[in-house]
């Protein structure tokens, strides 16, 4: 047993708090900063925003293997899964060319890791002050896959004043209509509502119950 | 029955003092790639702590003011005891010269053993249960503990990462006394 004293990074995810005004940030700086080394990006200028607006992406025909595009949207989705809901649209979307990757593909990947750069400090902030409400958002693009015509449900739960649960996926089936593409989109966020609600619940349970 | 295999590694790092050292791993793998499905291992899986659920625990915790604190566990999957029968040859090196036919039947787990993780998980989870902790439905590697209605203690287990979160210092040191 190896004991390491307070939290300061738990699988790669940095801690940082401030006690008295009762604020946590979690971010991956130091993940996002080696990541963007590895792919000889680290002077590299920065940019605002994260993909072209209506970006189509088709496969090419032939998938240069020469470029790292699997690695570097792999090491993009630990960004994701970790702290970054703002990135998981555009890399998702850049995963689903994975394996018809060319070169247009390739500058649309140097874009979100030029963003990166400029984004690398951010990261999420839990404070006290923030309502302790569980907030639940959905939306659905319509029909935007340039492939198959799916749409894209997204969705992001706020807790404690940041986000904790967020999701950027392609939808099973073809929605015929918008409406039926949000509803598709509501249903997957509510699936997360429910068991956050379970999980919140039961923590919050035992707080209130100490309280007393 | 199986072979095992010495894996070495050598590692650069710094010494307490801040100098650097290389230091000689040598550890003792099983090739679990080799076993066979229903006669060497039936399970092998373990959960992890979801990241949303760590997102939860730490908004609550920031809003608390909490502590919070983590701890690693050494050699983890060594720890794990095997329910399967599971042979293996005489290590390279220590094969006993009488006896140089005979096999080991495995008692815990070694790395590389398909079900290690699994065990592991099995006797962290037997181990915090008898300290009176409480697995909940949602996550199964978030464990609750409530003392005299005002101590909380949650553990959440990654592997052999633990995050610590306790509603005071005492509780942290606590758990900390138990789990050594």
């Amino acid at each position: 047993m190896k004991e390491l004293g307070e939290a300061k990074v738990i699988l790669g995810l940095e801690i940082s708090r401030h006690k008295t005004l009762r604020t946590l940030k979690l971010s991956q700086g130091k993940y996002a900063a080696r990541v963007l080394e590895k792919f000889g990006m680290a002077e590299c200028n920065t940019i605002a925003t994260r993909l072209e607006v209506g970006l189509q992406m088709a496969k090419s025909e032939k998938s240069s293997e020469s470029l790292p595009y699997r690695k570097a949207v792999g090491s993009l989705m630990y960004l994701i899964v970790g702290t970054r809901p703002d990135l998981a649209f555009s890399v998702v979307k850049l995963s689903r060319v994975v394996l018809g990757c060319g070169k247009e593909h390739w500058a649309a990947v140097t874009r979100v890791l030029r963003h990166v750069k400029e984004s690398v400090a951010k990261g999420l902030v839990y404070n006290k002050s923030a309502s302790s409400i569980l907030q639940g958002f959905s939306d659905a693009d319509w029909a935007c896959d340039y492939e198959t015509r799916r749409s894209t449900t997204g969705f992001m739960f706020i807790f404690g004043g940041a986000a904790v649960s967020w999701a950027s996926k392609l939808q099973k089936t073809v929605a015929l209509f918008i409406v039926e593409a949000e509803h598709m989109a509501l249903c997957e966020a509510s699936k997360e509502a429910v068991w956050l609600d379970k999980l919140i619940q039961r923590v919050t349970m035992l707080v209130t119950q100490s309280d007393n | 029955m199986l072979k095992g295999k010495w894996v070495f590694k050598v590692k650069d790092e710094l010494d307490k003092v801040g100098n650097s050292t290389t230091r000689h791993k040598a550890r003792l793998c099983f090739m679990g790639s080799r076993q066979i499905r229903r006669l060497e291992f039936n399970e092998t899986f373990a959960p992890v702590a979801n990241f949303t659920t760590i997102r939860c625990i730490l908004a609550m915790t920031a809003a608390n003011g909490w502590e919070l604190h983590q701890m690693d566990v050494k050699t983890a999957f060594l720890n794990g005891e095997l329910d399967e029968e599971v042979y293996m040859g005489q290590p390279e090196g220590y094969v006993d010269p009488t006896y140089p036919e005979k096999v080991c039947r495995l008692l815990q787990a070694l790395y590389g053993l398909k079900q290690a993780t699994k065990m592991w998980y099995a006797k962290l989870d037997d181990f915090l249960k008898s300290q009176g902790f409480d697995n909940i439905d949602a996550d199964a590697c978030l464990h609750l503990q409530m003392d005299d209605g005002e101590i909380i203690i949650i553990v959440l287990v990654y592997v052999h990462d633990l995050l610590l979160v306790g509603s005071s210092m005492e509780a942290i040191d606590k758990i900390k006394k138990a789990l050594r």
